[in-house]
């Protein structure tokens, strides 16, 4: 972490450009957020019941397809240029839900496709959805190590 | 030309969720119950003598978080579907513990199977509904009463 020793001038400087820095309507953000990732989160509910109602999926099992669907609607999305669109909208609200996942995928994947397939595409496609696999993984570790300790100890 | 692209999808992903309801046959009630309550009557399929049913129907319907079920006996193995109101499926695990501990203890002798699964009360539904509404046979009846038994065990 880098030490926070500013000049005079520097924190003079950083008092006037908070002065006129325009203001983040935080609440507005939130209520967008919210709004928009219930929609697909209410899309995502239809997608569930549409398997469990149509398909051999049970409420437990339906959730993969659901996934995989949501992600390849975000794909479309992505590649028609609707979900950047979505994305200056509405934030973290198209960027939290599994949407995003695909959106990230995706976006890396056109914008390196100029590069070629092998060099460009493939070893560039994961370079922002990479993250959440890596700390998703790691995550699941962690829990799973947990739950296998407190069952050890505690038993259950 | 992007126009084209976007309709040429939205038909194909509309076709192939039209092909899917196509081979369906569900029952009004099994619709119904995907939002509302059924209040379906037991059924019996044969095999060991009839457990009490509406008995262990009233058992399961007494729990305060329950709001509908279904249930449906073939020889020892008795099934019972249930759905739990919206606000209290935080605490699925206990409902469960206790709702199958209550009905071990009043209904010995018997193989009882609990769920709480959507995909599992309408498939339910439907079994009930072909039995006591359309004259189905008996031995189709075991025949999916067996599928639902495995749809039951299947966890992903």
């Amino acid at each position: 972490m880098a030490k926070d020793n500013k000049t005079q001038e520097q924190e003079q400087y950083k008092k006037l450009e908070q002065k006129y820095e325009t203001k983040r309507p935080v609440l507005k953000n939130c209520l967008k957020a919210f709004l928009v990732g219930g929609t697909f989160c209410l899309v995502g509910q239809f997608i569930t019941y549409f398997y469990i109602f149509f398909f051999n999926f049970t409420e437990q099992t339906a959730g993969n397809p659901t996934v995989a669907t949501m992600i390849f609607i975000a794909m479309l999305l992505t590649g028609f240029g609707v979900y950047d669109r979505i994305g200056q909208f509405a934030g973290a609200g198209s960027a939290v839900p599994v949407t995003g996942f695909g959106n990230s995928v995706i976006s890396a994947a056109i914008e390196h496709r100029t590069e070629g397939l092998v060099l460009g595409v493939g070893s560039n496609i994961f370079k922002l959805a990479g993250s959440v696999i890596v700390f998703g993984v790691f995550s699941a570790f962690v829990v799973a190590l947990i739950k296998q300790i407190y069952q050890m100890i505690i038993g259950g | 030309m992007r126009k084209i692209y976007m309709v040429s999808i939205s038909m194909l992903l509309f076709s192939i969720l039209l092909g899917g309801c196509a081979g369906d046959s569900s029952s009004k009630e099994a619709i119904r119950s995907l939002i509302s309550s059924v209040d379906m009557d037991p059924a019996y399929l044969g095999g060991d003598k009839e457990a009490p049913l509406e008995k262990i129907k009233k058992v399961v319907a007494d729990h305060d978080e329950i709001y509908d079920v279904a249930v449906v006996q073939k020889g020892k193995q008795i099934l019972v579907a249930y759905k739990v109101k919206h606000m209290k499926r935080f605490k699925m695990a206990s409902i469960d513990k206790d709702l199958t501990s209550d009905l071990n203890k009043k209904f010995k002798g018997y193989e009882i199977v609990i769920s709480s699964d959507i995909k599992i009360f309408l498939e339910v539904v439907e079994l009930i509904v072909q039995v006591q509404d359309k004259g189905y046979s008996k031995e189709k009846a075991k025949k999916w009463f067996g599928k639902i038994m495995d749809l039951e065990k299947e966890m992903t």
